[in-house]
């Protein structure tokens, strides 16, 4: 399913983050953001998931406009998001965070077997766990259940090279699969390795846009430096 | 300072004026309530401020009551040995708090329920005391036969005695406010973990507020004894102790003026319309519910937003920075040694026997698997975890049973995996507190000038045009973006000038450019302090410019230490990681 923001507004009460901001997360394609600290990309994941309100504009999924529904009901419908800080539940053990995602036990095995520090550390309690496996865990909740819509905001921060490979196979599986998803990222590997359209997000919006093909180091870097 | 001066001689001139107004029986009934009221502030105080909800401070007012009527009974009217021993009472009921909370408080994060429901039980078993023991208290008849303080008629000279009391303690609460006791109290509300890095005990902070509230309110009592000539249970009951909750909260827990204006407003209401109105306690109740609701700043809450509105609020000027005296964290010496240090937490093995020797000066970036240990690595250094086995030193000095706020003197600061910062304090509040750390001492707590104090790397990364802290000093902390985040981390981190700076993933959520500063700005201050470093990270591009030397943790333990090629080549290592970039 496509998701669509159209002309959407919003920010922290008085504090306007975002004015009038489009964009459009197709089916089947990883969509990168990348843009300088402070421009918004955390927000933008935030209003998208229903943690923050819309103060203006429509979020539609698959034409349907969900920008009015609470967080919860936008999840029921599809839309998964993995936040940059807070990803798992801290006081619940690994097991109970990925059975908490709907997720199935053959899926459950699969992703444990992905990250086999996750399979080797199912009875552990989630907030006892380094800051890169809660990461990793988070990253687990995302993948498993039923998204329609994935927004990842900082997967890879604080992960190790190895997991970050794995992560990038989750999510081009899960894009093969006919799920839009929406990457938040500092690391330009990653977005160069997998992404199929890359936006450069300044404080005022969008400034320009990269195709799969264009997709390169030095064109990322340059976005970033905007 | 001018609108301090204003608010108080307006407060002082207008409850003078009851008695001319009203007549000596109002300014009588309003005294009641006034001295109330001051419980009540020093409910808002620890509350409010301490961000600890005490449910048991009638257990203050009540010492005070009955200490102030045996004194007087005792001493039959001599005025200073009076005054002396109420402030004497006031002292030891204050002493009585500050211990309270240190037990309280100690070795546990947070102000949860456990407080609040150990206040309640105290007061409640004080109240079973009252009434029990009549040859000390008179029992349930209440404590009474004692001349006035001074001889003075509680409806008449008293009442000039409470408002000086009250005008006294207002006056004493809006200054702290803007004294960098204040702020360390905002701080501890703020982010607990940031304060106790930046070398503050958060339960002795706590135990000085709590020690505040205590002693206003046994100054309240030892007034009320006078203005009653009787002293009850009830003065030491649970009932008054809900009630001074509730004019705190109504008044406005955040304003030293707001459970002033909750006692006199409700409390005096109460004893005019209870009889008259049906159903008046609902009402109450129902206000009470509504403003924990709705309107959680109360009353004053209303009336600051209504003054900010009509826009009489004066901008603070900024007064010019001071030169910040030495810090204490600049004077340790002596490298970290980790031997042997074994850590379980959840019956999962994490450091097993980890042995790391740091150097004295220069930069030690720490890499390895997740889930290696070298978070909890820190976490050992910085007590944040308690050790099991093992040792760890700095220098000659072991810092086995020390607490995580006593690491800034060992000139130890840590930098969050997680950048904390204080959200709910301006970006200035931020560092003036990282000002204070490893430099205040006792009294300049409760001296303006260290407000202004500026540190020499604070200084730096101010004037450096690439870091993007000085245009937004206005700006709450918690707005600030998670990249931005780390840099007002690194500066309070960096700003007690500390001898060994532990920085965990420094350059997390960071762009490419950005995190090409941190770099710069951690090698600059090597070089300028001659430092040591620890840097966990995981981007090698990070590892290879700053790292002197790299060590890899692998299952809690050091699998290799070298030059970043060395640990490279070493096939253990290349056997469990192998390294990237963003």
């Amino acid at each position: 399913m496509t998701l669509q923001l159209e002309a959407i507004t919003g920010g922290y009460g008085d504090t306007l983050v975002h004015r009038d901001l489009s964009l459009a997360l197709p089916a089947g394609q990883i969509t990168a953001i990348v843009g300088r600290n402070g421009t918004g990309k955390t927000t933008l994941a935030r209003l998208i998931a229903g943690e923050l309100p819309l103060q203006g504009g429509a979020i539609r999924l698959a034409g349907y406009e969900i920008g009015g529904l609470p967080a919860h009901a936008r999840a029921r419908r599809g839309i998964v998001t993995m936040p940059q800080t807070g990803m798992v539940f801290d006081t619940l053990s690994v097991r109970e965070n990925l059975h908490l995602t709907g997720g199935t036990p053959d899926q459950i095995a699969r992703i444990a077997q992905t990250f086999p520090r996750l399979g080797e550390r199912m009875a552990q309690r989630a907030g006892s766990m380094s800051g890169g496996e809660r990461k990793i865990l988070g990253f687990a909740r995302a993948m498993l259940g039923n998204g329609k819509v994935l927004v990842l905001d900082e997967p890879s921060e604080g992960v190790q090279p190895e997991n970050i490979q794995r992560m990038q196979a989750e999510i081009t599986a899960r894009k093969a699969a006919g799920a839009a998803i929406l990457l938040l990222e500092q690391n330009v590997s990653m977005i160069v390795s997998i992404a199929d359209r890359v936006h450069a997000l300044d404080t005022k919006g969008f400034t320009f846009t990269l195709e799969r093909a264009d997709i390169a180091r030095e064109a990322v870097l340059a976005a970033l430096e905007i | 300072m001018g609108s301090i001066v204003t608010v108080n001689l307006a407060l002082a001139a207008g409850l003078l004026l009851v008695p001319w107004l009203g007549g000596d029986f109002l300014a009588w009934q309003i005294g009641l309530f006034l001295l109330y009221g001051v419980a009540a502030q020093g409910v808002g105080f620890a509350w409010g401020r301490g961000g600890f909800l005490p449910l048991g401070n009638a257990l203050f007012f009540g010492l005070g009551a009955y200490g102030a009527a045996a004194v007087l009974k005792a001493t039959e009217g001599a005025l200073w040995v009076n005054l002396a021993a109420m402030a004497l009472i006031a002292l030891l009921c204050a002493a009585l708090a500050f211990g309270i909370a240190l037990l309280l408080f100690r070795g546990r994060m947070g102000s949860g329920p456990g407080f609040s429901l150990v206040t309640l039980a105290l007061v409640l078993i004080a109240a079973q005391i009252a009434e029990t023991t009549p040859a000390l208290t008179g029992g349930f008849n209440g404590f009474s036969g004692y001349p006035p303080l001074a001889g003075l008629d509680p409806f008449g000279g008293l009442y000039p005695v409470i408002v000086a009391l009250v005008v006294a303690v207002t006056l004493s609460l809006t200054l702290i406010e803007r004294l960098p006791a204040g702020l360390i109290l905002r701080g501890l509300v703020a982010q607990e973990e940031r304060l106790e890095l930046l070398g503050f005990a958060p339960h002795r902070v706590k135990a000085w507020a709590f020690a505040g509230s205590a002693g206003i309110g046994a100054l309240a009592g030892s007034l009320y004894a006078s203005h009653q000539g009787i002293v009850t249970p009830q003065a030491i009951g649970f009932m008054l102790s809900a009630e001074l909750v509730i004019w705190a909260a109504v008044g406005g827990r955040f304003s030293p003026l707001g459970p002033l204006l909750g006692a006199v407003a409700i409390g005096w209401a109460s004893s005019a319309l209870r009889d008259t109105v049906a159903w008046w306690e609902v009402g109450v109740a129902a206000v009470f519910l509504l403003v924990v609701l709705l309107q959680p700043g109360g009353a004053m809450d209303l009336i600051h937003r209504g003054i900010a509105r009509l826009g009489l609020t004066r901008r603070r000027r900024d007064a010019p920075p001071l030169p910040a005296p030495p810090s204490r964290a600049a004077a340790a010496r002596g490298p970290l040694r980790l031997c042997d240090v074994g850590l379980s937490a959840g019956g999962i093995r994490i450091l097993d026997r980890l042995s790391l020797a740091l150097p004295e000066a220069g930069i030690l970036c720490v890499i390895g698997p997740n889930g290696a240990g070298k978070t909890t690595m820190l976490n050992a250094v910085t007590a944040r975890l308690p050790v099991q086995s093992g040792q760890i030193t700095l220098g000659a000095v072991s810092l086995g049973g020390k607490a995580t706020w006593q690491m800034l003197d060992h000139g130890i600061a840590r930098k969050m995996q997680i950048p904390t910062v204080f959200g709910a304090l301006t970006l200035r509040e931020n560092l003036q507190l990282a000002a204070l750390a490893g430099r205040m001492r006792g009294l300049d707590a409760l001296r303006p000038s260290p407000l202004r104090w500026q540190t020499p790397p604070v200084a730096r990364l101010l004037a450096d045009p690439e870091v993007p802290l000085a245009a937004g000093l206005d700006k709450d902390a918690g707005h600030l973006p998670q990249g931005h985040r780390q840099f007002l981390e690194l500066a309070m981190t960096l700003s007690p000038e500390p001898r060994l700076v532990m920085l965990d993933e420094p350059a997390a959520g960071m762009s490419p450019a950005e995190t090409q500063l941190m770099v710069r700005l951690a090698r600059d201050y090597q070089q300028q302090t001659g430092a040591a470093i620890v840097v966990i990270e995981h981007d090698m591009h990070l590892v290879d410019a700053l790292a002197d030397e790299v060590a890899v943790l692998h299952q809690g333990r050091t699998l290799a230490t070298g030059s970043l090629a060395e640990v490279r080549r070493d096939p253990l290592v290349a056997a469990v990681y192998a390294g990237g970039h963003k």
